[in-house]
């Protein structure tokens, strides 16, 4: 099997805010552990989803990982080069292997640039074509999403969701990268609108060999895009494998828990009797020991007490929970 | 979103705000009458005719003659190119000034903007026309050292409200999506926060247009400003000090001047308010 | 056939912009049961939360034009004036929206926001509003009620603040509870506990909800009818079941076509060319003509009536019997 492209290894995040108290030597400044010890992998051409709630770190762990936000431990691989220790130009040549799609289609683009002029600015930073045929590569790309060009002397807010989000996702193709990490690209558009997006993502998957890691909080569209997927709570990967068989056995509880939960269509179903009690946790007061177990229903006197050190695996799938043995050594 | 929208246009009959309109036309009308004063004014400003002083508003002198003979008239109209100037220079170089030091502090962060705060935060403690009075007077009285100490002086709300703008823009998604193009920190500063950041600025330069017109003509009455015999507002108020019993239009006309001028911007400065606001 | 609780007839809303007049509501159409779930589904534009505000009526007092007829345990709750429909809001009639942190005062305990209703319409002593917002907490589900009365909205989670706003809306055991997307800013675990709150409050109370969703999931799992609304009208109506398994209308059918669990894994999904009509823009004739699958040229001209297709259901469509001769769409 070839390496994957890339590779996050125990992968941490830690925000720290210095209060004034901390300045002066009383107390200590606020931590937080936004992601913590995150092992992950995205193989060429793979479509992995992340999902997770409010608060577990999906949004930074997929910043992190594109160096957007510092990573403050681990180690960050992509295409076998470590990806923390790049120069400066040498991480201009990555951004150019790797982009980005946001969640809210309006806030991702400038308000005062035109659709034209935010892309052209992609092609000339890069120097990825001569000035001359910068127009004609910009048709082309917003072609290829299935923008009409006639839209390229509109502003974002002249244009609907769906169409801002298409202008996002030229302009991360637009360097021809290699991998591409959606931030909840669809959440914000309507669900007529967000089938076309997946669609587009699907089709670009397909056509450009892309590799993509698509963060979500909503599991029906992660099911239907992803190959794998990975579940994370309160900065952790709880579990990690093929879709198909995270959704048809889930191992861990949490995992059980948000499978429960989603809202299916199906008319003789109603609402599952039981569910999770309480809200995700905050970053900011991450539980003792493994940091479910407050809301755990298995959780065990050993959840209280120990972090679980590492994954187990279970046939193909990954997961993070005391209920599962360690692999004996033989 | 959509209920929002068509409630916010269901309230507002036209597009364009009405005070814009007057606002700006009332603007155009002092702009066109400083741009054409040699055209325009009937008489030299500075020319004196002892013969005529102190005549009130009559047809040969709409709006009457001073002590020296000089044409009221004339002189506003004149004037209006000083009063002019000092509104917009004596914004213009404090709104550069400030909105650079704003989007610096507001985007490196760090030591330069703990740094820039801290001389924003003395600047800020000194009452505003001590300060400008103090830059003056050591400076020497006239025009250029009102400018001076304007710009050192009033920069300081222009860094406040861009610094604000960015510390919010700089977290919205389009910059993290310059940032993971790999554009460099100038590029994203000039074009993606800058252009975004200002409006605030623009909104607030309106009303301080007003306050340095009213500031300068106050500052040129207390011989501090532009010197005699400039035919500036403030000055022409201050010459006919002596005479406002006998000879009253020398003052008021000027007065009136400074209103009307004052009101145009205020005017624009609302326009200009409600029409960004309805926008967001 | 039951005594509505609530029927509304030829809704129309009208908004006066400086393009022109829009219409945002047109003609809609649907009644309640007591204890009765209605979902009312539909997209950006199609008029569902201008509705529900219109019913409420609160929509601004200038630039609006309404007209038509909703009986609310039969007053015309559109033609009351303002006084008696005052009595009526927080008492008779409540709404809870979707995002709570814009419909709570930052600045007052939770436990004065719940009363509140209490003291002005039941004219309750303040000791006695007090014990009934901590009872409410509790109803809610919300632990240690009579430590958070004195708490203030940024204190609780975004659950709990739904939860906070839902007792402040039930203060005055009203018969009728309008949500609007009340669960759309929550995450799934919270989300699927606070359905099951508004489905427990229904058992024990004989509440009637109209929940507002574009989620045709949250739909399935709470409601015991569907309206789904396009265009600012109402293109079908009748029970989850008939409605979500055979749908007779080509937009329903879409819409459930369109969700991801209905395709096969890897396969694309089917779409519905273009986007929802803004109401500024709204086709002629049927407004889902231009995306219609089934559109043929009368679509275009006019627009049809929502009539009865079989037993109860009903359907805006010129095809809806050759829709109701399928088998079906395997949700």
């Amino acid at each position: 099997m070839s390496e994957p492209l890339l590779l996050a290894e125990s992968l941490s995040v830690r925000f720290r805010r210095t209060t004034l108290a901390s300045l002066i030597g009383r107390g200590r400044p606020d931590n937080v552990q936004a992601v913590a010890d995150v092992h992950l992998a995205v193989g060429r051409g793979q479509s992995v989803g992340l999902v997770g709630e409010s608060g577990c770190g999906k949004t930074t762990l997929g910043r992190a990982l594109l160096r957007l936000i510092e990573p403050s431990a681990g180690r960050l691989m992509f295409d076998g080069r470590d990806l923390i220790t790049l120069s400066e130009s040498d991480l201009f040549a990555f951004r150019r292997r790797a982009q980005m799609v946001f969640q809210d289609p309006y806030g991702s683009l400038n308000p005062r640039l035109t659709v034209e002029e935010t892309l052209s600015e992609v092609f000339s930073v890069h120097r990825l074509c001569p000035v001359s045929k910068i127009r004609e590569r910009v048709r082309e790309l917003m072609q290829r999403v299935g923008l009409s060009p006639d839209l390229s002397t509109r502003r974002p807010y002249s244009l609907s969701g769906g169409q801002c989000q298409r202008v996002g996702i030229a302009r991360a193709l637009a360097v021809g990268p290699e991998l591409i990490i959606a931030d909840e690209p669809v959440s914000a558009l309507d669900v007529s609108i967000q089938a076309q997006i997946l669609n587009l993502f699907e089709t670009l998957q397909h056509d450009m060999r892309l590799s993509l890691l698509f963060i979500s909080h909503d599991l029906g569209v992660v099911r239907h895009l992803c190959r794998m997927v990975a579940v994370m709570y309160l900065g952790r990967i709880v579990e990690f494998g093929p879709t198909e068989a995270v959704f048809e056995s889930p191992r861990h509880p949490y995992t059980q828990a948000l499978i429960a939960a989603m809202p299916r269509l199906d008319v003789e179903g109603s609402l599952p009797r039981r569910g999770l009690a309480g809200e995700p946790p905050s970053p900011v007061a991450v539980p003792p020991g493994c940091p479910f177990h407050p809301r755990c229903p298995e959780a065990m006197p050993v959840c209280r007490n120990d972090p679980v050190p590492e994954e187990r695996v279970e046939g193909r799938v990954k997961v993070r929970c005391h209920l599962y043995p360690l692999p004996m050594h033989a | 979103m959509i209920l929002a929208g068509l409630s916010l246009q269901a309230c507002r009959r036209s597009r364009i705000p009405s005070a814009l309109w007057a606002g700006a036309g009332l603007t155009l009308f002092w702009l066109l009458l400083a741009v054409g004063a040699p055209v325009i004014a009937p008489y030299d400003p500075i020319a004196q005719d002892l013969t005529r002083t102190l005549t009130g508003p009559s047809l040969a002198h709409p709006l009457g003659t001073d002590n020296f003979g000089r044409d009221v008239l004339s002189r506003i109209i004149w004037g209006t190119r000083l009063d002019l100037a000092m509104g917009i220079i004596g914004v213009a170089v404090p709104f550069a000034i400030g909105c650079c030091i704003g989007l610096i502090a507001g985007y490196l962060g760090g030591l330069a903007e703990m740094l820039l705060m801290r001389i924003l935060d003395v600047t800020i403690s000194f009452p505003f026309f001590v300060l400008v009075i103090a830059i003056i007077s050591l400076l020497g009285p006239g025009l250029t050292s009102f400018f001076i100490a304007v710009s050192l002086v009033g920069w300081v709300s222009y860094a406040r409200l861009v610094r604000s703008q960015i510390l919010v823009l700089k977290h919205m998604d389009f910059v993290q999506a310059a940032r993971a193009l790999g554009y460099g920190r100038l590029r994203i500063m000039m074009r993606h926060l800058l252009p975004n950041a200002v409006v605030p600025a623009i909104v607030f330069s309106m009303s301080d247009i007003v306050l340095v017109i009213l500031l300068g003509s106050s500052l040129s009455y207390l011989g501090l400003g532009a010197q005699p015999p400039a035919a500036e507002w403030g000055v022409m108020i201050a010459e006919g000090q002596t005479f406002m019993a006998s000879a009253w239009w020398i003052s008021f006309f000027p007065g009136l001047a400074i209103v009307g001028l004052a009101f145009g911007f205020s005017l624009l400065g609302d326009g200009l308010a409600e029409l960004f606001g309805s926008r967001e | 056939m039951t005594t509505s609780l609530l029927e509304v007839r030829d809704l129309c809303v009208t908004f006066d912009t400086s393009r022109g007049p829009v219409r945002a509501v047109r003609a809609v159409a649907f009644s309640l049961a007591p204890a009765e779930v209605m979902g009312l589904v539909g997209e950006s534009g199609s008029g569902k939360s201008v509705s529900c505000r219109a019913l409420m009526r609160l929509l601004p007092p200038r630039g609006v034009r309404m007209s038509g007829v909703a009986l609310f345990q039969g007053r015309d709750i559109l033609a009351l004036p303002e006084e008696e429909l005052r009595d009526l809001r927080g008492t008779e009639l409540a709404m809870i929206f979707q995002n709570p942190s814009s419909h709570l005062n930052p600045v007052m305990p939770v436990g004065d926001q719940i009363a509140e209703p209490v003291l002005v319409h039941e004219g309750a002593s303040r000791r006695q509003a007090r014990a009934r917002a901590a009872e409410l907490l509790r109803q809610v589900g919300i632990p240690d009620p009579d430590s958070q009365l004195d708490r203030y909205p940024h204190q609780f989670s975004g659950g709990m603040r739904q939860r906070v706003m839902i007792a402040a809306a039930l203060a005055c055991r009203p018969k009728l509870l309008i949500a609007d997307e009340p669960t759309t800013a929550l995450d799934v675990t919270v989300q699927a506990q606070i359905l099951r709150l508004l489905l427990e409050l229904r058992d024990r109370s004989g509440l009637a909800i109209v929940l507002i969703s574009h989620n045709l999931g949250v739909i399935a799992q709470t409601c015991d009818s569907v309206s789904v609304m396009y265009g600012g009208r109402v293109v079908e109506r009748g029970s989850k079941r008939d409605v979500l398994s055979r749908p007779h209308h080509p937009y329903t059918e879409a819409l459930i076509r369109s969700q991801p669990e209905s395709a096969p894994l890897g396969a694309p999904l089917p779409t519905i060319e273009g986007q929802p009509p803004a109401p500024s823009e709204l086709p002629t004739g049927c407004a889902f003509h231009p995306r219609c699958p089934y559109a043929q040229p009368v679509c275009v001209e006019e627009a049809p009536p929502l009539e009865e297709t079989q037993d109860g259901r009903r359907s805006a469509c010129w095809r809806w019997p050759e829709l109701a001769a399928r088998s079906g769409v395997t949700p």
